[in-house]
């Protein structure tokens, strides 16, 4: 009897077909969906024709997103994690793995060109992100920061959290909100790390967001395209009033976590004789 | 000891705080299953701004700042112009330190030229606290005052206990707690200069005085005055910023308007975060020189001068972040005291926590803090001057004190406000003299700037 015949032909089909279904399922499996964009935004999938994304659209590990001069995105992950990508960028989902159950995980995203902020989801807080540009790699835990890379190098504004940025030449680390760094080439070492500029906050204030007309796709606003223009167009009135009221919340909060930085010490809690 | 009705409105406060913190914890958990339940639904549905909403709001209470800050500006994305959106965004990431993001929002507010005015107020104040809190110099005040009811104003037990001097020999003397008044003054300023470094070093001083005049027992007015100052450095760890501070202290005191003690002395505390946590060891050494009193009867004869020497306290502070979701403050100390007379000298362990929570009341903050503590004093010898009942003249006295209270804090505004605080105090002792109870009842402004 030979020991290749067709049964065996057919067992051997039907194993890889259904490797090859796996394969497929975990590769396609979403990683998080675009949950704000501005046209143009484009998300490449391997192997796949280029597809406009719009809101609520799917997206899976190894995935590209490119931006046109005018758009932008949201991208909300499954581990909570979002990321405002500017106009005119190139990201790449390299890497994407979460487990729900322990919420730990590893993502690693290359920013090619243009300018993209990462706030930081349960991923982040095991130490498991990574953002990279063509100059250098930058390992986030448990924070937030906006990276630009243009024809000049990369700069990383530094928000919250613990960052470090390497490459071959050395490597800094940044904890503290405020500072920043930046990376001319592959063989020049991140700059010591020093207060950002206002100038850079306020630019990437500008570019990670909608401009003026855009929506993010969003329809509640109701009254079509605004302009830097027109009136202020007002949310529906219950979340005008909900998002007032949180305004408030937040507001005494920052006076009360004054008042409890400065707390008074205890002087006099069990006894103000000295003794 | 016989029991003390105080001791079962203690217990009873005890259980009370135990059932709250049980509460607190069962509402956190199921708080932590809604907005799960909100994020798999913004999955589903990520232009929903009612779900954005209530997920940045549940995100906020329950301390995860970055999530609420990811919904928000996805609200941003959908109307660029809505300036409480960025006024919101502005908030949460000045608390998280991220004060020239903070600074970026509220700007833009302004730049806007359809902000409402209302709106643009509010952005005006915040973005000045914010230039504020971008200034390497920091200065925080504050004043508290009002006025203070106490049971036992004199500090003294309910019973007999016996003293002995040379000239009358053994006495019994009936104690007379009695009740007193009083208006007290508590003032705090505290400078820091920050260095501008990626540790984040810098100096830090401070001077606090606590001042009282009483109705009846004017032998118990006090005025203190206590100066520090110090270099904080900062320890970049894996997991956040710790600090190490070295410094000096300097503390004089009046009692009855004539000097009561001066001293000084310096200590070392670190800040280390662990989790949600800060946890605090210090150490101080602190040498106090007493002035005598003839004016003022002590129990038994010793006199001020008797406690000269040096108290040194070493333990540990454990507080959760400013804006963690629930909160405290604990302290475990162990105090000795090295006196000139081996009877005022001691070995003390003291704890206390604060449960501070805040509820918010159309739209001002009122703080509640639940309170305890407990303190256990034993002295390095027997006092001769003071005796037990049966007339022993060697027993080394041996304290056992709790304290239990509650204070209410509600805020005017951004720099007044008003407290009231209800504390009470019982002490168990060997020694007769030094049973006391007091109920302490206060009430007043207070003001930060």
């Amino acid at each position: 009897m030979p020991i290749f015949n067709s049964r065996t032909a057919a067992r051997i089909s039907a194993l890889l077909a259904g490797t090859a279904l796996f394969t497929l399922n975990v590769q396609a499996q979403s990683v998080g969906t675009a949950a704000a964009v501005n046209p143009t935004t484009e998300g490449v999938r391997p192997g796949q024709a280029i597809r406009v994304l719009r809101l609520g659209s799917d997206i899976i590990s190894n995935e590209r997103i490119n931006t046109s001069p005018q758009g932008s995105t949201q991208i909300l992950f499954v581990d909570k994690t979002t990321l405002n990508i500017g106009p005119g960028s190139s990201v790449v989902i390299d890497q994407y793995v979460f487990n729900p159950k322990t919420d730990t995980g590893q993502a690693a995203i290359t920013l090619g060109k243009g300018i993209m902020r990462f706030v930081g989801g349960e991923i982040s807080h095991s130490g498991g992100a990574t953002l990279k540009t063509p100059v250098a790699t930058v390992g986030i835990r448990g924070g937030m920061g906006t990276i630009e890379h243009t024809a000049d190098g990369t700069i990383y504004l530094h928000h919250y959290g613990s960052a470090t940025i390497s490459n071959s030449c050395g490597s800094v680390t940044i904890n503290r909100p405020g500072f920043s760094t930046s990376v001319g080439g592959p063989n020049q070492c991140p700059t010591d790390p020093e207060k950002s500029t206002k100038p850079a906050i306020d630019r990437a204030l500008a570019l990670l967001t909608s401009g003026p007309g855009q929506s993010g796709g969003g329809t509640f606003t109701g009254q079509g395209p605004q302009t830097i223009d027109t009136p202020t167009v007002d949310l529906p009135p219950d979340l005008q009033k909900d998002l007032d009221d949180l305004v408030r919340e937040a507001q005494q909060d920052v006076v009360t976590g004054d008042q409890h930085y400065d707390d008074p010490p205890p002087s006099c809690t069990f006894s103000c004789t000295g003794n | 000891m016989a029991e003390k009705p105080g001791m079962r409105v203690a217990l009873l406060a005890v259980t009370l705080a135990c059932g709250l913190v049980d509460g607190a914890a069962a509402q956190g958990a199921a708080q932590a299953q809604s907005r799960e339940a909100i994020f798999a639904q913004m999955l589903r549905d990520p232009g929903n701004v009612t779900l954005a909403l209530r997920y940045a709001k549940l995100s906020n209470d329950e301390g995860d700042l970055e999530a609420a800050i990811g919904a928000l500006e996805r609200i941003l994305f959908y109307n660029p112009s809505e300036p409480n959106a960025r006024l919101y965004l502005g908030l949460l990431y000045a608390k998280l330190g991220s004060n020239d993001m903070a600074r970026g929002y509220f700007e833009s507010v302004l730049q806007h030229p359809a902000t409402p005015e209302p709106i643009r107020a509010r952005a005006e104040a915040l973005l000045a606290k914010a230039n504020e809190r971008l200034s390497p110099h920091q200065w925080n005040n504050y004043i508290r005052t009002g006025v203070r009811y106490q049971s036992n104003g004199n500090d003294e037990p309910d019973g007999e206990y016996q003293v002995f001097d040379p000239i009358n020999g053994l006495t019994t003397v009936e104690g007379n707690p009695t009740d007193d008044w009083n208006a007290y003054v508590q003032t705090g300023t505290f400078y820091s200069y920050d260095f501008g470094n990626q540790r984040g070093d810098r100096f830090e001083a401070s001077l606090t005085t606590y001042n009282t005049r009483n109705a009846r027992f004017d032998d118990f007015n006090y005025n203190m005055a206590e100066v520090t100052a110090g270099i904080r450095f900062g320890l970049p760890m894996e997991n956040g910023m710790a600090s190490v501070k070295p410094y000096v202290i300097g503390t004089a005191a009046l009692l009855d308007d004539q000097e009561y003690f001066h001293g000084g002395g310096g200590g070392l505390v670190f800040d280390i975060p662990v989790g949600k946590i800060v946890v605090s060891p210090f150490a101080e050494a602190v040498w106090r020189e007493y002035e005598n009193n003839d004016e003022i009867n002590i129990i038994g004869g010793s006199q001020f001068e008797d406690r000269n020497g040096v108290t040194t306290t070493a333990g540990f502070r454990l507080a959760t972040s400013t804006y963690a979701a629930y909160r405290f403050n604990a302290r475990l100390a162990y105090e000795t005291r090295d006196a000139d007379q081996d009877y005022e000298g001691f070995e003390r362990f003291l704890a206390e926590i604060q449960f501070p929570f805040d509820v918010n009341i159309k739209g001002h903050q009122l703080l509640i803090t639940p309170l305890f503590g407990v303190r256990y004093t034993n002295y390095d010898a027997p006092d001769p001057t003071v005796q037990d009942v049966d007339g022993i003249d060697d027993v080394t006295r041996e304290d056992l004190e709790f304290r239990v209270g509650l204070a209410a804090d509600y805020a005017i505004n951004d720099w007044a406000g008003v407290g009231a605080q209800v504390l009470y105090r019982t002490t168990d002792s060997n020694l007769n003299a030094y049973e006391t109870d007091n109920w302490t009842i206060s009430f007043g402004p207070n003001f930060r700037f």
